[in-house]
């Protein structure tokens, strides 16, 4: 709520009641602080209109992030008047960034005429999405901070997209595909022969010199390896609840948005070893990227990631009978389910069809107990849903996730 | 709230409360006087202000006792000045000393507005009391220091919030980035126009609280006279050796009386009159004893020689100010009894007036309406209540009063320094001459009463200056104009010596003199044709000082004038002296004229007390082509004044049709202009066609540029032209292929060698056309 008593306010009170008073009894002297009093208002009200005139200003941020990165910013501030401007204010609107810091200021003291500054600060992003930042807008109250004066810079507005933060997991059962010699063993890409070319990638320990790609090593001005695919199939599919009323919690802190961390940490996991990877989302437009390998996958389903909301009409387990079509036979299947509570006989179809593909699925649930209202974070589940009681019956494994829950951990073991 | 962080802000506040100290302190004395406190002041608010930036937010226990118990000192300085000086300045010095302690904490904006509050109204006060012209120079920095520190205030809020930019500036300890000259200078200026020019309709003097106050006045004779109604008597029944004495100018007297000089407040019983003199008071005569070390105007003695009105009317020392809305004559002694050289007053009836609380009424009518005055006594002055004609009521701080039929005021001892008084007076107006109003002229015989050895001709003169006049009044006024216009006004005859015959060579020989000479003729003139008379001596409260709002009343503003009784009119004042002015009602709605008044008033002085110093030969010279100039232009104005109501009453018909003619055949052509115009543009763009192409290609691009300005989209000038057209593209949709052919023809035509064709001017002019028929406006992308 705006303040009610505020300077402006006070001092047009002031010289009124000085007025009153030397009216009344004649005083002189204060007529003298009430004319002193007005012209102090009224050059507070008209300076600042004159304040932003040749002042424009520039920004330059990345169009990527990720969440919890700090993104850089530069403003360039320019006077293009012959005299100098004063306390000219430069507002940006960063809707990426948390609360209280989504309208980042720069305060420029004095832009002296026909110059330019440029200022540097960190805005973090705390919430992955596709935002559209700016536009900037230019704020003066010289001198006294009385009568603001405002202009909006046109074209200042830019898209950024953050991506979610992704977590290390150090171990999750994908299936490693029908290659008999690599039977049981985790294939990965490599950098060796005798398989089939996939995608050139940096240096790491352990690759093998001769396969250096020189012309590419040259470009990027570092080693850069050919990276092969070995034989197997290895296909992983994602599919993600996007019903809008599977959603528990709100912000950071909902199970959507636990479960897009997740989704892209899997992604990255499966991609980096050598795993084909997709996505399956249905949502109100319906999110599917196909089976690729490599860091462009990676980069794809960030993207994805990035810009899925929960508003779809679809039910997770027609979700499921719907994506199975799209699954290649023998591979894995990592069902992101918003909520414990589902009904079993609701999935048991979907599930059949999985099973007929020999499609190993992986579960990962979320508690929704623990999102319900920061009230009951820390409360969980106190025993299994019947679909996940399913899930273990079936062998296949299982992972619950509570609100707070260290995400790493919950994938270590 | 939040907390102080840039250096500058405590710079500024401590300019402010300094100055609004150093205005409380000095409103009664001067700088000089009050050097010791002021330094005193000045340490203590600069060390505590330091204290508080260092230690801001680190506040201990420690230090909060401290201050709690400092706090508590508070009332007792409250109680302390209170006594001696009243409640307003106890106020102000509790103020002062809670700021001073609070400012060892001072370090979040709440405190920082508390501090600024507390200097207001301590300025505010000091505004009210001071009636220096010099405190002007107060207000004005106190005001530039307040501007200052709301800046600073305002940069420290903004650089706290600031994620990027200056805010280093909040580290660097006197780093002032803004220059705050301009703008004070421009606060300057704006506000003396506004000083000037803002209208002052008449003050209400709604709820005024009287001012009064200073030495209480008391006697314990003259109150047990006025309390047991014996009060009354008459000059002539005192002896004449405990009548007031008269006292020469060079301080020849008689032992006075000893009077004592009466208890300041609080002293208890009061003073002791001493002896019989006190009788004389007793019976009645004012006191007209000379001050001790004080030399006043010879006119305010119970008796006075004309020949010798004393030096100090020489004297430019301020006895009084006065608050009052005109000026004003005010009245100190009236006499009645000429004895041909001096002035007395023997048959007026004296009579004690008592009051409780020092409010004195002398008019019983509730419906009498006047003006008031306030009166603060800056000089020691004879023991009279100084007051304009005709008096209402007063507000003093003393019990009891002598008043006579005359309504002269008197008071047990003489006019201390530090009083100040209020009267209501009632003034009337006639011709703009004041007047009392109508009142009965009792014991008229008194004020007719012609000396026993009256200079031979003072009977014809009057009768001769008089001729044909019908009435009293008519008469009265001839002799006043006779004498101003005939007679000469000089200070040379202020230290002449008196001889045998000196009035009878005033009126017909020399015809020159000072103005107790021209009242005294009046006075007498008038009584040979047997209208009463009195002579009547006081200050002229005329010297306005636009800046204070006071009246500047000085010891050389002692004059004498003259009261005539008209029988339609009452007691009616009369100005026989030239160069002096009856006091009008003028002051008019602006400061500005009373300003431009004062400024002349200055300088004439100026120029008058030394005329040989450069400055003055300069100001002289200055003044002549002021006078010129300001002639030259009352004059044109006159001029036009009367050639627009020569053409206003003969053409007044003709010049209104005109006048609609024109009113119309303006507002067409405007209208038109909004198609004629593009029209002319587009018709000077096509002469350029024929010209040149190049030339053409390039007003092409300018003109554009024009257009689209005007549609909601200028090129900001950092925009490069290809930048521009990605822009206009943007929002202009429907244009871009045109947009697109003319800025690619300008960017040839203006960087590059290469020639531009026929053609390509051709395809820009369609492209031209495009745009100018195209109805379409700026449309922002959605989001």
């Amino acid at each position: 709520m705006e303040r009610f008593l505020t300077k402006r306010k006070l001092l047009l009170a002031l010289a009124f009641v000085f007025l009153l008073i030397a009216w009344n009894r004649s005083v002189n002297l204060l007529y003298a602080m009430f004319s002193l009093l007005s012209a102090t208002l009224a050059l507070s009200h008209l300076l600042p209109k004159y304040s932003l005139k040749g002042v424009t200003a520039k920004r330059t941020l990345p169009a990527r992030a990720f969440e919890g990165d700090d993104l850089d910013l530069l403003v360039s501030v320019q006077n293009g008047h012959w005299k100098s401007r004063y306390m000219v204010e430069v507002f940006d609107a960063i809707p990426a960034a948390a609360p209280g810091s989504r309208n980042p200021m720069t305060f420029v003291a004095r832009l002296p005429g026909r110059t330019a500054r440029e200022y540097t600060f960190k805005v973090g992003c705390t919430l992955r999405g596709e935002y559209t930042v700016g536009p900037l807008t230019l704020r003066s109250a010289y001198p006294l901070g009385i009568s603001p004066v405002e202009k909006t810079i046109p074209d200042t507005t830019q898209p950024l997209l953050v991506y979610p933060q992704v977590f290390n997991i150090a171990h999750l059962p994908l299936m490693s595909g029908s290659n008999a010699t690599m039977g049981g063993a985790e294939a990965v890409s490599r950098a060796v022969g005798n398989d089939e070319f996939l995608n050139i990638r940096e240096y790491r320990e352990g690759d093998g010199l001769k396969y250096i790609h020189w012309p590419s090593t040259a470009r990027h001005a570092q080693l850069i390896v050919k990276e092969f695919e070995t034989r197997g199939m290895r296909e992983t599919t994602i599919i993600m609840d996007l019903h809008t009323e599977s959603v528990c919690g709100e912000g950071k802190e909902s199970t959507l948005e636990y479960a897009v961390k997740v989704a892209a940490s899997m992604s990255k996991f499966a991609i980096e070893r050598g795993h084909s990877l997709q996505f399956i989302g249905y949502g109100n437009t319906p999110w599917i990227v196909s089976y690729a390998r490599g860091t462009t996958q990676t980069a794809r389903i960030l993207e994805v990631l990035a810009r899925v909301k929960a508003d779809g009409s679809v039910p997770y387990h027609r979700a499921v009978v719907e994506s199975v079509d799209l699954l290649k036979d023998g591979g894995t299947a990592i069902l992101l389910f918003a909520r414990t509570d589902g009904e079993l006989s609701d999935y048991l179809y979907g599930f059949s069809l999985l099973k007929a593909k020999k499609i190993s699925p992986i579960a990962v649930f979320f508690d929704e107990t623990s999102f319900q209202g920061y009230g009951a974070r820390g409360e969980r589940r106190r025993r299994p849903s019947r679909l996940m009681e399913w899930f273990l019956a079936e062998g296949c494994p299982v992972y619950l996730i509570a609100a707070g829950d260290d995400l790493e951990g919950v994938f270590s073991v | 709230m939040s907390r102080l962080d840039y250096p500058p802000v405590y710079i500024g506040l401590y300019a402010l409360l300094m100055t609004s100290v150093m205005a409380a302190v000095t409103v009664d004395v001067g700088f000089f006087h009050a050097f010791s406190r002021i330094l005193f002041w000045a340490n203590a608010y600069g060390l505590g202000l330091l204290y508080a930036w260092r230690h801001r937010g680190k506040e201990g226990a420690t230090l909060t006792t401290v201050t709690n118990a400092l706090l508590c000192v508070a009332p007792l300085i409250f109680y302390s000045v209170y006594r001696q000086h009243g409640v307003d300045k106890g106020f102000v010095w509790f103020l002062i000393y809670i700021q001073a302690v609070r400012n060892l904490t001072l370090a979040t904006r709440r405190e920082l507005y508390f501090a600024l509050l507390v200097s207001l109204i301590i300025m505010f006060q000091a505004s009210s009391a001071s009636k220096e012209t010099a405190f002007i120079f107060y207000i004005v920095v106190y005001v530039i220091s307040g501007v200052f520190t709301l800046m600073f205030d305002y940069m420290d809020e903004r650089l706290s919030l600031a994620a990027g930019g200056d805010r280093e500036l909040l580290q660097k300890r006197l780093n002032i980035p803004v220059r705050g000259g301009g703008v004070s200078i421009s606060i300057i200026i704006m506000a003396l126009v506004i000083y000037l020019f803002f209208p002052r309709p008449p003050s209400p003097h709604f709820q005024m609280i009287s001012s009064w106050g200073g030495s209480h006045y008391w006697d314990k004779e003259w109150e047990r006279e006025a309390k047991s109604g014996k009060g009354k008597s008459n000059s002539e029944d005192v002896s004449r050796e405990e009548d007031s004495v008269r006292v020469s100018p060079e301080g020849d007297h008689d032992e006075p009386a000893k009077r004592d000089a009466g208890p300041g407040p609080g002293e208890g019983d009061g003073h002791a009159s001493q002896g019989d003199r006190t009788s004389a008071g007793s019976s009645g005569t004012m006191c007209g004893r000379r001050l001790p070390g004080e030399d006043t105007y010879a006119g305010f003695n119970d008796s006075f020689d004309i020949s010798a009105p004393g030096r100090c009317v020489l004297s430019n020392e301020i006895v009084f100010y006065l608050q009052c809305d005109r000026p004003i004559y005010a009245r100190g002694r009236v006499f009645d009894t000429f004895d041909g050289r001096t002035w007395e007053n023997h048959n007026a009836e004296k009579e004690k007036v008592y009051s409780d609380y020092g409010d004195f009424t002398f008019e019983k009518d509730e419906r009498a309406e006047g003006v008031q005055q306030v009166y603060t006594v800056k000089a020691n002055l004879p023991a009279i209540v100084y007051a304009a004609y005709r008096p209402l009521a007063l507000q003093f701080s003393g019990s009891v009063l002598e008043k006579d039929d005359d309504l002269s005021l008197g008071i047990p001892r003489y006019l201390e320094r530090g009083t100040t008084y209020s009267v209501v007076s009632e003034i009337s107006e006639l011709d703009g001459r004041p007047f009392g109003g109508r009142e009965n002229c009792r014991n008229r015989e008194r004020h007719l009463q012609l000396p026993e050895s009256l200079p031979d001709g003072i009977k014809e003169l009057a009768a001769s200056v008089t001729q044909g006049a019908d009435d009293d009044y008519s008469r009265a006024k001839l002799i006043e104009q006779y004498l101003r216009e005939n007679y000469e006004y000089t200070q040379s005859t202020f230290f002449e010596t008196w001889e045998d015959g000196s009035l009878s060579r005033f009126l017909f020989d020399r015809k020159k003199g000072h103005c107790e000479y021209f009242a005294t003729s009046m006075a007498i003139l008038l009584r040979t044709l047997g209208i009463p008379s009195r002579l009547t001596t006081g200050f002229v409260a005329n010297r306005y000082n636009p800046v204070t709002g006071y009246y500047e009343v000085k010891k050389l503003d002692g004059h004498a004038w003259v009261e005539a009784y008209i029988d339609e009119h009452g007691w009616v004042a009369f100005e026989p002296t030239p160069g002096f002015y009856l006091p009008e009602q003028s002051r008019g709605h602006f400061a500005f004229p009373d300003v431009a008044q004062y400024i002349e008033d200055v300088v004439r002085e100026y120029i008058r007390s030394d005329p040989e110093r450069w400055l003055a030969i300069a100001l002289q010279e200055l003044w002549r082509l002021y006078v010129a100039l300001k002639n030259a232009l009352d004059t044109m104005l006159m001029r036009a004044l009367e050639f627009g109501t020569y053409v206003w009453s003969n053409y007044k018909r003709a010049g209104l049709i005109i006048l609609g003619i024109g009113a119309v055949g303006t507002g067409l052509s405007l209208w038109l202009l909004r198609f004629l115009y593009p029209a002319f543009r587009k018709w000077r763009l096509l002469r350029v066609k024929k010209r040149s192409p190049k030339e053409f290609v390039l007003h092409c691009y300018w003109e554009i540029e024009r257009i689209f300005a005007g549609r909601g989209s200028p090129r900001p000038p950092h925009c490069s032209p290809m930048e521009y057209r990605d822009a206009l593209a943007a929002g202009f949709q429907e244009l871009h292929h045109q947009v697109d052919l003319i800025t690619t023809l300008f960017q040839k035509a203006r960087y590059s060698n290469l020639a531009i064709r026929t053609e390509d001017a051709e395809e820009a002019h369609g492209a031209y056309e495009d745009i100018l028929k195209a109805r379409v406006s700026y449309r922002k992308e959605e989001a």
